[in-house]
């Protein structure tokens, strides 16, 4: 197998583990989405996201707490795994550097 | 402020259940309610709804719907597992059960393939050709003799009218039918179909080119041979622009294309086209002219543009008529255009002057109504046979409901049975369809090929009757287990209101077809038997009629006839102008009968006085005329028995006739004698008046010789032929055996009668299969009952009467339900024949008995059983 590879929506979907830590859950990730990224997501996708990750090992997950507004239902909490970690930093690191070829004075000259 | 909903909507729930794997769920609808309950406070219900809605079906994807666990598949697979060893062990403790299921499907099937391949053959005439939805034949009407009569023939001159201002018309073509044709090529003659057509025949029809194109026709003097023509005309040579001679008539014709030989389903049987050179114009006498009218016609083909009406056409065309005949003129000769489809042609009923081959709409209905009954009666008695079987399995079907089978489960291992033992008996049938395929095209149709059986429509309608099969066989013995009891199933009885009466059902179903088949069986070989030994009123045994060729010379006639009698063997010999089997003149002849002429139209025969003899007819009054006496040449007339009755004579004998008043004097004569009727047609035509005459002036050479010979066929035909060689070189003889002719006129009947023979005795070995096993069912059912009446004092033929007796009772509601259908089906077919068999009395008992001694047979064995049973071991079972 080659270099493992993350699709747009899957960095983001794996982002948001990351950075929600103990609240990172189906619904909470698509509200972010749908907040900060200011675009339309189905919660079905949110979670074949999440499964996707879980199988590939990025990503593990437990059963949490549950709130009235959930009807009593148990929230499934998913905390990212070292692996997903350094493919996240990886990533990042690739395209900073991609970002950096682009000749900075170009926007100036405009 | 809205509380928080406590669940989805029920309709959403469920939604999600279908869709999202068990452990996925909880936490699925929790954020699904936790997003719905904000929206519900943000946007309200409606809105909420209809979000919610497409949330849920979005988990209808891949990535969702494939996290269900393959757990419970694996455990339905140890299932089916263990379903296939029950049904084995089953199989090894019942062999004679499984036997004749699996014979029986077997036999049912491979004759059920029997008929769909008939049948989707016979659907398949004409539809290869690529537009054959746009392709029709113009047919026209003429009143004749007051009634209307359908030509499947047009005049000539119509084509030429379409080629400007018909919107309608892609194009046309006309074919102009002929006989038979000698080819000749060097030294080599063959015989064949050549058919002058237009050029634009191969732009209407799809052919298949080897050598040359579809412009192949446009030159002239050019002919198109099939495969086969040109390699009996060619053997291995290049065909392509070799020279040959038709009829030996001077022209010379260069083969410039050849084409594949035509498929086996098509009406249209020709082995060379030459390109049509007639140029007819129109004129208002072929139309009202019966004789114009046929001299002038052709066949003319019309390919349609897409989207066209072919009425809108019809009506042009009739328009376009008027302006030619007149609306008045045409409308008193009631002539009339109509279009019929190309794929139409084979099976619509015969048109007058037709071309060429037809099917019978009436075989594919008799073909496909035995593929039903088959069907039916195959899946009567599976369920049968499979009752029976499965009774000995009720303990393990206790046994599994006790254990928590579901019902679903239980029709899933009855289906699978079921199913098992059809792909098996398919197996054999393929196999069987295989080796006996020589034979079915022998006895069925001998255009069928084997790979007729890779066919779309075959496939499918295979794959149709193998699902309702295993449908219906399935269906009813799984409903039968469902519902029984479980302390039933393990004591091993079936008790259920009305289960009986079902099986009570299928056995009349099963009898009513037996017997409507024996009956139609019965019928057919009755008219069979009469229609080959009906008196024909000639001789028609040892009788020989040889086709002269077209350029037969009067002087030849006389020659060949002076050296065929000649010939050891030879008694009689004539030449006539009637062709056995159909091919007559008619005029109209009259007579005074006192009050006023009497104008009737007879069938004419021009022959030779050898004529009476030679056919073996009988003189009944007068004398026969005399070709040595000049008076008689073209006077002396003798008609049968039927024109004695048409012109409504007493005295026939010499009564005057009268033909063509307006010539008077040329064309009279005098009856001088009265013969017995004669069918020289097949006997789906009655027999015509007919009046024998001399031919005009005794020097009009008639086509057609007949000779009587006396001793043995194989010696004496080699000498006629040599004979003829002599006097016409270069021209095979051209002869038929009349016997072998009406035989071979008769020949779709006899098919028919072979196959309906067949489906009849399949029919009656699987009814005798399934009325052997269901007796012996029931009587293992009612055994203690046997063993009681017998304590009681019962006699052993008591009993075995009282079983028998359940089975007659059905049957003979059955007769009373088949008999009357028999009688219409069969009213039905022998409405095709002229001359038919009385279907009376004394055939339907016949029948019923054949019915009843088949119940007695198949119903005695275990009847014989029940009353020899022993008390003492059928009393105290459990």
């Amino acid at each position: 197998m080659g270099r493992d590879f993350l699709g747009e929506f899957e960095e983001i979907v794996l982002t948001l583990v990351a950075a929600l830590q103990e609240d990172a859950y189906g619904a909470a990730i698509a509200e972010q989405i749908v907040q900060r990224l200011e675009r339309e997501v189905a919660l079905s996708a949110v979670h074949v996201t999440l499964y996707r990750l879980e199988d590939k090992g990025y990503v593990t997950s437990s059963t949490g707490g549950a709130t009235s507004e959930r009807g009593g239902r148990r929230k499934r909490i998913y905390t990212i795994t070292s692996a997903g970690l350094a493919l996240l930093k990886s990533m990042k690191e690739a395209r900073i550097g991609l970002w950096k070829m682009v000749p900075q004075l170009k926007t100036t000259m405009k | 402020m809205m509380e928080d909903q406590s669940s989805l909507p029920r309709w959403a729930e469920r939604l999600l259940r279908a869709l999202c794997p068990e452990h996925l769920y909880e936490e699925i609808e929790g954020d699904l309610l936790q997003h719905y309950n904000r929206k519900l406070k943000q946007e309200g219900k409606r809105s909420a709804n209809r979000l919610l809605f497409f949330n849920v079906m979005g988990y209808a994807r891949p990535g969702i719907l494939l996290r269900h666990t393959v757990r419970k598949p694996s455990f339905g697979m140890a299932i089916m597992g263990n379903y296939f060893l029950t049904s084995y062990r089953h199989v090894l403790r019942d062999k004679v059960n499984s036997i004749f299921k699996v014979a029986g499907l077997a036999l049912a099937l491979f004759s059920m393939m029997v008929v769909i391949l008939y049948v989707s053959f016979q659907l398949s005439f004409d539809r290869y050709h690529t537009d054959y939805k746009r392709i029709y034949r113009v047919n026209t009407g003429r009143l004749e003799n007051g009634t209307l009569e359908q030509y499947g023939v047009t005049p000539l001159a119509f084509g030429p009218m379409l080629a400007s201002g018909f919107t309608d018309v892609e194009t046309y073509t006309r074919l102009d039918v002929s006989n038979g044709s000698h080819l000749r090529y060097n030294d080599r003659v063959v015989y064949g179909g050549v058919f002058p057509v237009d050029s634009t025949w191969f732009d209407v029809f799809t052919y298949e080119f080897i050598h040359g194109s579809r412009r192949a026709l446009v030159q002239s003097n050019s002919i198109v041979l099939t495969e086969s023509l040109a390699r009996k005309l060619f053997g291995e040579e290049d065909p392509m622009q070799k020279v040959l001679t038709i009829n030996n008539d001077g022209t010379l014709y260069a083969v410039t294309a050849v084409i594949k030989d035509i498929p086996d389903n098509s009406h249209i049987r020709v082995d060379a086209f030459v390109p049509l050179r007639r140029t007819d114009n129109f004129s208002a006498q072929q139309i009202m002219s019966p004789v114009d009218f046929v001299e002038s016609a052709g066949v003319l083909f019309v390919k349609l543009r897409e989207g066209a009406d072919p009425e809108r056409f019809v009506s042009q065309l009739e328009k376009t008529l008027d302006r030619y005949v007149g609306r008045k003129q045409r409308a008193a000769t009631g002539f009339g255009v109509s279009l019929q489809p190309l794929s139409d042609i084979y099976l619509s009923p015969p048109l007058k002057y037709e071309f060429t081959r037809k099917g019978s709409l009436v075989y594919v209905y008799i073909f496909s109504v035995l593929g039903l009954f088959l069907l039916v009666i195959a899946c009567i008695n599976y369920i049968n046979l499979s009752l029976a079987g499965f009774m000995s399995r009720s303990r393990e079907m206790g046994v599994r409901k006790v254990l928590g089978g579901k019902r679903s489960q239980m029709v899933m291992q009855v289906t699978l049975d079921t199913l098992t033992y059809v792909l098996i008996a398919l197996a054999i049938s393929f196999v069987m369809l295989y080796l006996l395929f020589p034979s079915i095209q022998q006895y069925i149709e001998p255009a069928l090929r084997f790979s007729f059986v890779t066919s779309r429509t075959v496939v499918v309608m295979i794959g149709m009757v193998l699902v309702a099969l295993t449908g219906i066989s399935a269906a009813i013995p799984a409903g039968w287990f469902m519902s029984n009891s479980v302390a039933n199933d393990l004591r091993g009885v079936y008790v259920r209101d009305g289960r009986l009466n079902v099986g009570n059902t299928l056995l009349l179903v099963q009898f009513v077809i037996s017997i409507t088949c024996i009956g139609a069986t019965l019928t057919v070989s009755r008219q069979i038997a009469f229609i080959h030994n009906k008196d024909l009123g000639i001789d028609r045994q040892n009788l020989l009629v040889l086709t002269m060729a077209e350029d037969f010379t009067t002087d030849r006639m006389i020659s060949l006839k002076e050296r065929l009698k000649s010939i050891a063997g030879v008694t009689h010999v004539s030449n006539s102008s009637f062709r056995i089997g159909g091919g007559y003149w008619k005029d109209w002849y009259s007579v005074d009968t006192g009050k006023e002429m009497k104008s009737v139209e007879l069938y004419e025969v021009f022959s030779d006085d050898a004529l009476f003899e030679t056919l073996g007819m009988t003189v009944l009054q007068g004398r026969v005329f005399n070709a040595q006496q000049a008076a008689d040449s073209g006077a002396a007339f003798v008609i049968n028995e039927t024109a004695v009755r048409a012109l409504g004579l007493a005295n026939p004998v010499g009564t005057r006739i009268v033909t063509h008043p307006e010539e008077p004097g040329r064309w009279e004569g005098t009856i001088v004698g009265v013969v017995n009727d004669i069918n020289i047609n097949t006997l789906h035509h009655k027999i015509q008046p007919l009046v024998m005459r001399l031919p005009w002036q005794n020097r009009y050479p008639e086509y057609f010789v007949y000779v009587r010979i006396d001793g043995h066929a194989a010696t004496i035909i080699p000498e006629i032929k040599r004979v003829y060689q002599q006097l016409q070189p270069g021209y095979p003889l051209e002869f038929d055996l009349v016997d072998d002719f009406y035989n071979h006129e008769y020949e779709a009947e006899n098919r028919a009668y072979t196959s309906l023979q067949f489906g009849t005795l399949v029919i009656l070995l699987l009814s005798a299969l399934g009325i052997f096993s269901l007796s012996v069912y029931l009587s293992m059912r009612r055994m203690k009952e046997f063993g009681i009446r017998k304590v009681l004092g019962a006699t052993a033929e008591h009993i075995a009467c009282r079983h028998v007796w359940h089975f007659m009772r059905v049957a003979m509601v059955a007769a009373g339900v088949a008999l009357p259908i028999t009688y219409m089906l069969m009213g039905e077919w022998l409405g095709a024949f002229a001359y038919k068999v009385d279907q009376d009395a004394i055939s339907a008992v016949i029948v019923v008995i054949i019915a009843f001694a088949l119940v007695i047979v198949s119903a005695g064995y275990a009847a014989f059983r029940a009353g020899a049973v022993n008390p003492v071991k059928v009393i105290n079972t459990v």
